[in-house]
């Protein structure tokens, strides 16, 4: 299972997000993406997904062009966490987690024991289990991107779509969270997420892409750790960039 | 322990429960046969069904009385009832907005303008699918006016101040065709007694032309509960789970038109229903009232439940017949404000 982009370019208002990007999100990696406030990385996590479409180029699942597949099948490929999910109604965890279901259920039969069981599997690999019968709106941020992720994890779809998972939760929450995001790539999950922590992405991720908010479409593609350099990080984001102890360190520039 | 898990919801699809409800739905419709003009107790009217499917004559005036006036009625209301409950939570479901109904959306109101146009024009009189299907597409035009009104913005406040508006313009057009052929009474008279929402005079015949569209409606809107929940998540996260989008709304317009359309046509404008009917759905199930395999039956049978009841109270209390759509606002205006004070401070 692949899901490729070729020669992707996306423009908003006239600029240019990103503009002839190549690349492939295999299972058993992490990709990041990273830039500034705005520089798309939210709109191209949704053209990945066929939420909308290219504004150039095209994106492809397995080798066959996206709109080509059905939604059901697509939902089964590539599962999505947005960065805010809205939950008007509460309901059960396990229930929000068998909406994950929805992609292998029927229009009339309703879930069934290996439906029951896949929920279950998924509550217990985010460990989450204890979490299932509570009412979502009464977990703390922490607990509720953890079932959410489950719920992802329920539809069994290879490769992950992650939009800034960490952006809400504490340090330890958001350690925790990408620990678990390395360990669904060990074991053979494919996945890309989208990341305002710059420290973060270069520990965690194997491949960035860092879209430099150019108004041309312009961004830098590659191993983590040669993509999130001082020079770089510097350049794109107009603040100072220096590693200590193997960390990155920021401070603001003189304008 | 998926199935522990699971458990508490699941048993709200227990037959059992749904069994209780239909039989006391069912003892009550009985019990209303008795109320009004006329002494029936229980037993008579146990007897007059036992006396019909014997295929046997009954006394003329409790023929008259019970099997050609309130049966009927009593049928209508329970099957307008339900109807408009399942319409209200379908409409809320798409909306995904506990404040949306038929009602509030001006999507009623839509359906009496059809209609009224029809009566001025004298189309009804061409046969007695007219009214329905008028009424259908004016709940049609208003859901199409909404979606394009409000495909920019999606909060609460707006889509209730768009829906104020639509209902202000369509009912005002109902004025203003009223007005244009004042000079025809019994036009006027006839359109004023349909748009109070009552079921005075309505009988066998919209009993035979609502049934099928109303059922045809609740169990299209069913075959659409797992979209609607996945609605629940964002329209975006829900097409990733392999919702379209187009024709979800499309198909849970249709369902919201031809519910709210032939509901209107049968017995006129029944407010309100819409609105709180899923409210009190969702506080019987508690958090298990998210799932719409739960939520739109039990707003079937407590729409049936609530509309019964109305009409019943309204032949009971007044000599006069207080119209149900009189009553069902009162009860949903002050419904609706109440709502407004929970939700108006956080929601929008």
């Amino acid at each position: 299972m692949t899901l490729r982009a070729e020669n992707l370019g996306l423009r908003v208002a006239g600029r240019w997000l990103i503009r002839g990007c190549s690349f492939e999100l295999s299972p058993g990696t992490v990709s990041v993406i990273v830039g500034p406030n705005g520089s798309g990385k939210t709109t191209l996590l949704r053209a990945l997904l066929g939420l909308i479409p290219p504004d150039e180029g095209s994106v492809w699942l397995d080798g066959i062009p996206l709109a080509r597949h059905s939604l059901r099948a697509r939902a089964r490929a590539c599962a999505w966490l947005p960065q805010r999910t809205e939950l008007p109604w509460g309901m059960p965890a396990n229930e929000l987690v068998m909406l994950g279901r929805a992609p292998h259920l029927s229009a009339f039969a309703g879930p069934g024991r290996a439906d029951d069981l896949a929920v279950a599997a998924a509550l217990a690999r985010v460990g989450a289990s204890e979490l299932s019968t509570r009412d979502v709106r009464t977990l703390s941020g922490g607990e509720l991107q953890r079932v959410l992720l489950a719920r992802l994890l329920a539809t069994q779809a290879p490769m992950l779509l992650l939009d800034e998972p960490t952006t809400a939760l504490d340090v330890g929450h958001a350690l925790g969270l990408l620990e678990l995001a390395r360990a669904l790539a060990a074991s053979g999950h494919g996945v890309i997420m989208s990341l305002h922590e710059l420290e973060l992405a270069r520990r965690y991720g194997d491949r960035a892409l860092l879209l430099r908010g150019d108004d041309v479409g312009g961004y830098v593609l590659g191993a983590a750790e040669d993509v999130l350099t001082p020079r770089l990080i510097s350049e794109v984001f107009e603040v100072g960039t220096t590693i200590v102890d193997g960390q990155l360190r920021f401070h603001s520039v003189a304008p | 322990m998926p199935n522990s898990a699971t458990g508490p919801a699941r048993s709200w699809r227990h037959p059992l429960v749904w069994s209780l409800g239909a039989l006391a739905l069912t003892l009550a419709a009985a019990l209303a046969l008795t109320i009004g003009p006329g002494k029936f107790a229980l037993g008579d009217v146990l007897e007059l069904f036992a006396t019909k499917l014997r295929g046997g004559q009954l006394e003329p005036t409790a023929e008259a009385i019970l099997w050609e006036l309130r049966l009927p009625r009593i049928l209508l209301s329970l099957l307008v009832g339900a109807g408009l409950g399942c319409a209200g939570a379908v409409t809320q479901g798409l909306f995904r907005n506990p404040l949306a109904s038929p009602g509030v959306l001006g999507i009623s109101t839509g359906a009496a303008a059809a209609v009224v146009l029809g009566f001025a024009l004298g189309v009804d009189e061409q046969g007695l699918w007219v009214t329905p299907t008028l009424a259908g597409l004016g709940a049609l035009t208003m859901l199409g006016l909404l979606f394009g009104l409000t495909s920019r913005r999606q909060d609460l406040a707006y889509l209730l101040l768009t829906g104020v508006a639509l209902n202000a313009l369509a009912g005002a057009a109902s004025t203003v065709i009223l007005a244009l052929f004042l000079d025809r009474y019994a036009l006027a008279q006839k359109a004023m007694a349909w748009m109070m929402g009552s079921f005075d005079g309505r009988g066998f015949t919209q009993l035979g032309w609502a049934s099928g569209p109303i059922l045809i409606g609740m169990i299209a809107a069913w075959a659409l509960h797992r979209p609607l929940d996945l609605l629940v998540l964002g329209e975006e996260t829900a097409a990733t789970l392999g919702v379209d989008r187009g024709r979800l709304r499309l198909l849970a317009a249709l369902v919201v038109g031809l519910l709210v359309g032939t509901s209107t046509a049968a017995v006129g404008v029944i407010g309100f229903v819409g609105l709180v009917v899923p409210h009190v759905a969702r506080a019987l199930l508690g958090v298990a009232g998210h799932a719409h395999a739960r939520l739109l039956p039990a707003s079937m049978v407590i729409g049936a439940a609530l509309m019964l009841g109305v009409d019943t109270l309204g032949r009971a209390l007044t000599p006069m017949f207080l119209a149900p759509g009189a009553l069902t606002s009162l009860i949903g205006g002050l419904f609706f404000l109440w709502l407004l004070r929970r939700h108006g401070g956080g929601a929008s």
